[in-house]
């Protein structure tokens, strides 16, 4: 399998198989880029982990989300894109071909670059969480949801995401208590509306969680929860070293079979550290300003939930994605005009 | 590797996965084979849904068996294992378990996983 990895130079490389990825893919398999498609630790992205996708243009009933990103894989594989499990280590940008360094050790090198790692679940950093992620525990209610018939379970988040999991998970736990830091939602009205409207979910205001109890072999069997009536209760435990009841902060624990986090993405880009990729202090790949996925590194371009802290859906990052692949097609293109070379069409070129 | 996926059940790997029905069947597969990853999965999830041609990819090229538990027909199984979450990865060589993750899996930490003790 990894023969000839280090010979052949891609003329597109996108790393990510979300959304964002596919639909790069399927525009630069079109314009016969051959693009190579990386899948990364968590192949199809986001939406493999969310049930129907109510607002993607052109499905009046919903679509499922793993539905999506399968006709997106099978549409990108019908025009010629190459699909390999891979995850990018390592990324030297600053001479050409790129080259990217996988996790088993394989280089593959690139003209161009798509970077489309989407974003991960942000972790709470609650005590007791990192023994506990997958044993009752969890950032992914569709998975995990089921195993909570008849349990008391928990869900961290105020947004659009921590609203589809308390609402997945009423389907199956016999109470969901919505744990918020602050005293309204982010969530849309009409998510946060039918999370209200639903009598088995509940809401726990200016609350936090601290600690989660239990172990690996019984579960989850509680967490400790803090609270405060102007909201962001650890902020307020961590800045004053004052007995906690002066400062109004109130703590109790709870007795919950299920914790679920819906707090948020932390974007895929610590591969770029250091490459020249400039990054913004949340993590989120900074493209150029206007109109472009084009990044401060020519030839290297960003699409999908990486490259966009602000609107983050599935029918923006195929929106964005598309442009990554048009953008990388205009500048390979310039490449060969450039050069004098033939245009950089066709088979791969071998060296 | 062996690669005679057509014989009668021996303690040679085998290159496709196997679908476990009970408890007795899993225990039967895990004595009789060397070094066993177990999936416990579910149709409606959609990261075991990603990891199925990643394992069908493992089966062929590695020296462990792999086989695929469906935790709706089996739920007592899954209990017995502590599985809370899908897909569950549980490793077992010699008999004895080994590894468990809940969670997908990047296929190169899969592979070094299993052949951690293949090897």
């Amino acid at each position: 399998m990894s023969e000839g990895t280090n010979t052949v130079v891609r003329d597109v490389t996108i790393v990510g198989s979300g959304v964002a990825g596919l639909s790069a893919a399927v525009y630069a398999a079109r314009a016969d880029l051959e693009p190579l498609v990386l899948e990364g630790p968590e192949p199809g992205g986001q939406l493999t982990l969310t049930t129907d996708v109510e607002n993607y243009l052109g499905f009046p009933e919903g679509v499922g989300g793993m539905e999506l990103i399968q006709r997106g894989k099978e549409q990108a594989e019908r025009f010629g894109a190459d699909f390999r499990h891979g995850t990018v280590e390592d990324a030297a940008l600053e001479d050409r071909p790129f080259e990217l360094e996988l996790a088993d050790g394989d280089v593959v090198r690139t003209r161009a670059l798509i970077v489309a790692t989407g974003a991960s679940a942000r972790w709470v950093g609650a005590d007791g969480e990192d023994e506990l992620m997958g044993y009752g525990v969890s950032t992914c209610a569709t998975c995990d949801g089921a195993f909570h018939r008849g349990d008391d379970v928990l869900v961290i988040g105020g947004g659009d995401s921590a609203m589809e999991e308390a609402l997945f998970l009423a389907k199956f736990a016999d109470s969901v208590t919505v744990v918020h830091r602050r005293d309204e939602l982010r969530a849309s009205d009409i998510m946060a509306e039918r999370a209200r409207d639903h009598e088995r979910i509940s809401f726990r205001w200016n609350a936090e969680l601290l600690e989660i109890h239990g172990s690996r072999e019984e579960g989850v069997t509680g967490a400790t929860l803090v609270s405060h009536p102007d909201g962001h209760p650890t902020e307020k435990l961590d800045a004053s070293a004052a007995p906690r009841a002066a400062n109004g902060i109130v703590e109790e624990t709870v007795d919950v079979g299920g914790i679920f986090y819906g707090v948020g993405h932390v974007p895929n880009t610590e591969f770029l550290e250091g490459t020249g990729v400039e990054l913004a202090d949340s993590g989120h790949l900074e493209t150029l300003e206007g109109m472009t996925t084009e990044t401060a590194i020519e030839g290297v371009f960003g699409a999908g939930d990486v490259m966009d802290p602000d609107y983050r859906q599935a029918v923006t990052s195929a929106g964005t994605g598309s442009m990554a692949a048009l953008d990388a097609e205009a500048w390979l293109e310039s490449q060969s005009v450039r050069s004098g070379s033939r245009a950089l069409v066709g088979p791969t070129a071998q060296s | 590797m062996t690669t005679d996926a057509t014989s009668s059940p021996t303690d040679r790997p085998t290159n496709e996965p196997l679908y476990v029905d009970g408890e007795d069947h899993l225990e039967a597969i895990v004595s009789e084979h060397d070094v066993v990853l177990v999936d416990f999965y579910a149709d409606w999830c959609g990261p075991c849904q990603m990891l199925e041609p990643v394992l069908d990819g493992l089966a062929a090229e590695t020296a462990a068996t792999i086989t695929k538990v469906d935790v709706d027909s089996n739920q007592q199984l899954a209990a017995t294992y502590g599985v809370r979450g899908v897909p569950t990865l549980l490793v077992f060589a010699d008999g004895e378990q080994v590894e468990q993750h809940t969670g997908a899996l990047p296929a190169d930490r899969l592979r070094s996983l299993i052949e951690r003790y293949t090897e």
